[in-house]
């Protein structure tokens, strides 16, 4: 085989291992953001429910609501550092991942309905006195 | 390092060269593109790099928005890596077939080596932004969520 036959393969060949890397690090910069990020909102938004966790002090139904909700974005951060390994462990992991964050999502609108349900109750209280 | 205008100085490097083939006259009658004329004939030669070199830059300036695009670049990186390898190693091949001795570098092995080594490096950029874009739909097809539109 001649240089002239060999050298373009040669040349595909590298461009090809060399996407094949990029793609790659691009996918693990990516979920390293995604994590970033959550890590990032979560102290704001937990600052946020404590500030109104604290005013309904003594309300144990709150705090359990509260509780639930900071599991929930726990393994919301966890499932999506998970998420990268899972990429390149196969297909089955990810699908195990996908399915967890579905089931953190219907956590959190479950939370997220019975916090909707108490300020109704507390509102039909205050209109009955 | 930004990349897009790496990549149109390489997609406009293909094109002049191309040009400079198809244009009148024998370019590759110089006695160092020897091995090159037994592989590749002048005009459809360059006019394929031409036609290359041209999608090289419809892609990078209409980069972004649709998932194709990056695939076309990638391509782009490919056929550009192989052509500039082909030139550096067959015109250095030929000159140590005729000389029987390694006399010097030539210059395009300097120029078309480096260019080499650039459409390499544009290949990972135009890859990352392939992943950005889900350009292989394998997020699509692998997200249950995305699937079934729940979210």
């Amino acid at each position: 085989m001649g240089a002239a036959e060999w050298a373009p393969l040669l040349g595909v060949l590298l461009t090809c291992i060399a996407a094949i890397f990029g793609y790659r690090q691009s996918e693990r910069h990516r979920e390293r953001e995604l994590a970033n990020e959550i890590a990032a909102a979560r102290r704001p938004t937990l600052n946020v429910i404590g500030g109104a966790i604290a005013s309904q002090e003594g309300t144990k139904l709150y705090v359990e609501e509260f509780q639930r909700l900071i599991h929930a974005i726990d393994r919301l951060t966890a499932a999506f550092s998970v998420s990268a390994e899972a990429q390149t462990a196969g297909s089955e992991r990810w699908r195990k991942t996908v399915d967890e964050l579905e089931r953190i999502r219907r956590a959190m609108e479950d939370v997220a309905s019975a916090a909707e349900r108490i300020r109704r109750e507390e509102r039909a209280e205050r209109e009955g006195h | 390092m930004k990349t897009y205008a790496l990549e149109m100085m390489l997609a406009t490097l293909m094109v002049t060269c191309g040009l400079t083939l198809v244009w009148q006259g024998d370019t590759f009658a110089m006695a160092h593109y020897g091995m090159m004329r037994h592989y590749i004939d002048e005009r459809p030669g360059g006019g394929f790099l031409m036609l290359i070199g041209i999608v090289r830059w419809y892609a990078i300036i209409r980069n972004g928005g649709s998932g194709y695009r990056p695939l076309l670049r990638i391509g782009g990186c490919c056929i550009g890596c192989g052509f500039w390898l082909t030139l550096a190693i067959t015109v250095e091949a030929t000159l140590l077939l005729a000389t029987k001795t390694l006399t010097g570098p030539p210059l395009l092995l300097a120029v078309a080596g480096t260019a080499a080594i650039f459409e390499i490096y544009a290949a990972t950029k135009g890859a990352a932004d392939a992943n950005r874009e889900d350009s292989l739909g394998l997020r699509a097809a692998r997200s249950k969520v995305g699937r079934n539109g729940s979210c």
